[in-house]
């Protein structure tokens, strides 16, 4: 799996901020430990982010991505494999 | 021995006035504030002219609400928070359970729903929000303003139209009578929206005129129908006792209402209905008709939903009791309407002061009409009446705590 | 003298037939009616099922008017108030008009119509600034669901208060609490409560499958919609409406009509927790029983049969059994609780209607209706849901429980009327 760049966690708090209405800084999202329940991300919230980034790079995360993906590390994984690594 | 219900917060979000402060002063100056519609391109619409919010959502609504709420939802909550600022009352309440809300509307989120629907068939399903089930819905408001306030008391959402901001007061009230402590009561409606506006045309009862000065004069030779508006009202009702308590001071008291249904659709002409919803609320707030020192009326400005209305008031009251309309400075704000005439109602009780109709140049009959100017008066006791597109009539009694 | 809250009539529209009768023969039988949409193409979406009504408008009381110019749900609802006025013995003309109240539930009005008459308007979503003129011209009175008011009030000549509640899911049980305590306060003597909906649309099922609420079994409608089992993958929309008929009990006892129950409590509640999402505690919806309790001077063993919301979401059903138990403690591993969601599915505004109607009718006859589609229940919902077959039993007092987005909770209790001067049974 390749690393993670900090474009994509700049993408994803964009999304975040859209979607969930959050503001997040991209050293919290990106720090492993981070959950989304943390920031503040509900179960909506989550569905929201997840179709967003789909739409928007055109890929299919999978039906339980939003339940799945409980960090923000994880979802952006998630989304590096279903992007072929290239994200 | 039943229990008083007051009014002791009051948050208006109306054309020209974000506040109770504001507000009063635009209605109180007999400013007309309708103009062309911007919300869309009205171009191609028999109605072109209407009252608009001039709202910062983004200033006044805490992001994470408002990426999941419609504009009316978001007015409903401002207005909550300007309320219960003005009732000196920060939520959460001691005990949450004895805290709740009651919201009208006509449309509910109509303008989230166009753009539900716009996506779905456009684009697809996968393209509809998760937030889509509840933006749209008529119970956003009361389930938005609770969850943000910690609000677990009794919750009821009416859909009554344009009555509904007089029949949320009532319904605060029977709740306050029940054993609640407060309750944030209220309308939010967004309707300018061409999916809201679209399915009104062909009851042709909205103002078709293009000039903003003269497209909605009730009372008038000249009127045409009324001008469509958006906006909020919301209140905190207390028990007099609670409120006291909590060194709040109230500012009026919730004294009488009366509701009917004019089994004719639109505004029945003989006024019998509304005559009824008015003997209702004077006899319930215990009181005569030489007792109400000031109408709030309708004013729907269709000629003959006017003239019902005006041999009402006559007939119950004489032509002496002052009437008044502000709504004909900023436009009809379907269920809102009746929450800022109420509004309206209670800042002039508060103030003595009787904020005018902006323009009225020949009235349709001899009634006190209060035009182009306010009028200082001694104030006790306010009547405001409100009808329904669908039948519904309501009239609400308002006093002055003192009386 | 106290006011107190009768009923002396009920009318139903749901699938599975229109009438009281042939919604108990469903109900007892344990039949789901959940099938394959047809009301329009569902294959793009997710969620493909419905509990359809198969209703033929002229044979229950509505006119061509009504069926040419009005929704869906407004024909729901006039069939069931017809079946319910008639039902009361109510004679209009003998009433005070002005005393007479209507209070109908729905969460969506006429959206069906409006989304239909949307899709011409904007051409197919192609345009945001809609060309009116392609809609219809009746259009005026699909624009807000306080029309559901409006048509009952005429056709029962009701010059009272005449509201439309529209909480959401919760809507046809706030509708008939409403109605007694327009009663209890002295605000009419006879009010026309219940609810109406008629949900299957192309954006009724878009919205509730971008929160994957509703089930996906696509491939076997009739099981797809299993409150409190193991399985279960959310709730399957329904349609329908029930109208029940509201007296002050002295009222009902003068003009000698037959009370079918009493309206002994009812409370609404606001989780204030999350648009969509419940607590796992089901605390609010345990003070909202107590609370109903406490009005009806009820004590927890009382309750002789809890009518379920029971939605079949992974969610719903764990929060509400467990707001049984926070409630009523150890007893609640004693009373009947079914979902009759099992087998009509989710009417969302008319559902609280179309549940008293079944609570009341557990009451009149003496048997609780079962959970269908209980195969295997979900470790954590452990209590008596009543599996596929009704259950012969005695009820005096019946608890309906609903839940509802916005975090709505609401519960009715309707009790056995006791002899005092009144007939007690129609059986």
């Amino acid at each position: 799996m390749s690393s993670i760049s900090e474009q994509t966690y700049q993408e994803l708090a964009s999304v975040i901020l859209q979607c969930g209405g959050i503001t997040v800084s991209i050293h919290r999202l990106s720090h492993r430990g981070t959950t989304f329940a943390d920031i503040g991300v509900d179960s909506l919230g989550m569905l929201a982010v997840v179709r967003e980034l789909e739409h928007r790079r055109r890929v299919d995360l999978g039906a339980t991505a939003a339940q799945d993906c409980r960090t923000p590390h994880q979802l952006m994984s998630r989304l590096c494999e279903a992007c072929d690594g290239e994200v | 021995m039943t229990v008083a219900a007051v009014i002791t917060g009051v948050g208006p979000v109306a054309p020209g006035g974000v506040g109770a402060t504001e507000f009063w002063q635009a209605i109180s100056a007999g400013r007309n504030l309708l103009a062309r519609i911007t919300r869309f391109d009205p171009e191609d619409n028999p109605v072109t002219i209407a009252g608009e919010v001039s709202f910062d959502a983004d200033e006044l609504i805490e992001h994470r609400y408002l990426v999941q709420t419609d504009r009316a939802t978001q007015f409903g909550l401002a207005a909550a928070d300007l309320a219960m600022a003005d009732a000196m009352f920060s939520p959460p309440a001691l005990n949450p359970f004895a805290a709740g809300v009651i919201t009208t509307s006509c449309v509910g989120g109509a303008e989230s729903l166009q753009r539900g629907l716009g996506k779905l068939w456009r684009c697809g399903p996968d393209h509809v929000s998760p937030y889509q089930s509840f933006a749209s819905s008529h119970a956003a408001t009361t389930g938005q303003v609770s969850i943000r306030d910690t609000m677990k008391g009794p919750c009821g959402v009416l859909v009554t139209d344009e009555a509904g901001g007089l029949d949320t007061l009532a319904h605060a009230r029977r709740a306050i009578r029940r054993g609640a402590r407060i309750m944030i009561a209220g309308a939010a409606e967004a309707p300018l929206c061409p999916y809201a506006l679209a399915p009104q045309y062909s009851a042709r009862m909205l103002s078709e005129s293009a000039d903003p000065r003269t497209a909605y004069l009730p009372f008038s030779h000249d009127a045409r129908g009324y001008v469509p508006a958006e906006g909020a009202a919301m209140f905190v009702v207390e028990s007099a006792a609670d409120a006291a308590e909590r060194g709040s001071r109230p500012k009026a008291v919730i004294s009488g209402h009366g509701a009917t249904f004019s089994a004719v659709a639109a505004f029945d002409p003989s006024g019998e209905g509304l005559a009824m919803a008015c003997r209702k609320a004077i006899t319930a707030a215990g009181c005569r008709p030489e007792d109400i020192d000031v109408v709030f009326a309708d004013a729907t400005a269709i000629p003959t939903a006017d003239r019902a209305e005006v041999t009402v008031i006559k007939s119950l009251f004489g032509t002496k009791v002052p009437v008044t309309a502000p709504k004909a400075g900023f436009g009809r704000a379907y269920a809102s309407s009746s929450a800022l005439d109420a509004a309206a109602a209670v800042l002039s009780l508060d103030h003595g002061i009787i904020p005018p109709i902006p323009a009225l140049a020949e009235p349709i009959d001899e009634l006190d009409f209060v035009v182009g100017a306010p009028r200082r008066a001694e104030l006790r006791t306010a009547l405001v009446l409100a009808r329904g597109y669908g039948g519904m009539n309501s009239a609400l009694v308002l006093r002055r705590p003192d009386h | 003298m106290m006011r107190r809250v009768v009923i002396t009539g009920m009318g139903v529209t749901a699938p599975g037939g229109v009438g009281v009768s042939a919604f108990w023969e469903l109900l007892t039988a344990g039949r789901p009616m959940t099938r394959l949409i047809t009301r329009f193409d569902a294959t793009p979406f997710r969620s493909r099922m419905a509990a359809e009504c198969d209703l033929h408008p002229a044979v229950h009381g509505t006119t061509t008017r009504d069926t040419r110019w009005l929704d869906r749900y407004l024909q729901f609802a006039t069939a069931a108030a017809t079946e319910a006025l008639r039902d009361s013995g109510l004679n209009a003309v003998e009433e005070d008009e002005w005393r007479v109240g209507v209070v109908m539930g729905t969460a969506l009005g006429s959206a069906a119509l409006l989304e239909q008459n949307y899709v011409v308007m904007s051409d197919s979503g192609a345009k945001w600034e809609l060309d009116h003129q392609y809609g219809s011209p009746h259009l005026h009175l699909a624009w807000t669901p306080s029309m559901l008011g409006a048509e009952i009030a005429r056709l029962c000549g009701a010059r009272g208060p005449v509201h439309t509640v529209s909480s959401g899911c919760t809507a046809g049980i706030d509708a008939v609490g409403y109605a007694a305590q327009l009663i209890l306060d002295g605000d009419a003597d006879v009010v026309v409560a219940g609810g109406a909906e008629a949900p299957i649309s192309p954006v009724t099922v878009g919205s509730f499958d971008a929160i994957r609420v509703t089930s996906s079994r696509n491939d076997d409608p009739e099981h797809s919609c299993r409150p409190f089992d193991r399985d279960r993958d959310g709730f399957v929309l329904g349609e329908g409406a029930a109208v029940l008929v509201l007296e002050e009990r002295r009222h009902a006892i003068r003009r000698g009509a037959t009370v079918l129950c009493e309206v002994a409590g009812y409370a609404t509640l606001s989780s204030a927790h999350h648009m969509t999402g419940l607590t796992t505690d089901g605390r609010v919806l345990a003070v909202a029983i107590t609370q109903v309790l406490n009005q009806a001077r009820l004590g927890p063993t009382e309750i002789d049969y809890i009518s379920a919301n029971g939605t079949g979401t992974r969610q719903n059903d764990r929060h509400e059994t467990n707001a049984v138990k926070l409630a009523l403690g150890q007893y609640a591993y004693s009373v009947p609780m079914s979902s009759i969601k099992s087998m009509i599915g989710h009417a969302l505004g008319a559902s609280g209607a179309i549940e008293l109607v079944a609570s009341a009718l557990a009451i009149e006859r003496g048997a609780v209706p079962p959970t269908a589609n209980l195969m295997a229940a979900d470790p954590e919902c452990d209590l008596d849901y009543v599996p596929d077959t009704a259950r012969e039993h005695r009820v005096n007092v019946a608890l309906s429980l609903g839940s509802g987005f916005g975090g709505f909770q609401s519960v009715m209790a309707l009790r056995r009327p006791d002899s005092r001067g009144v007939e007690t049974s129609r059986l």
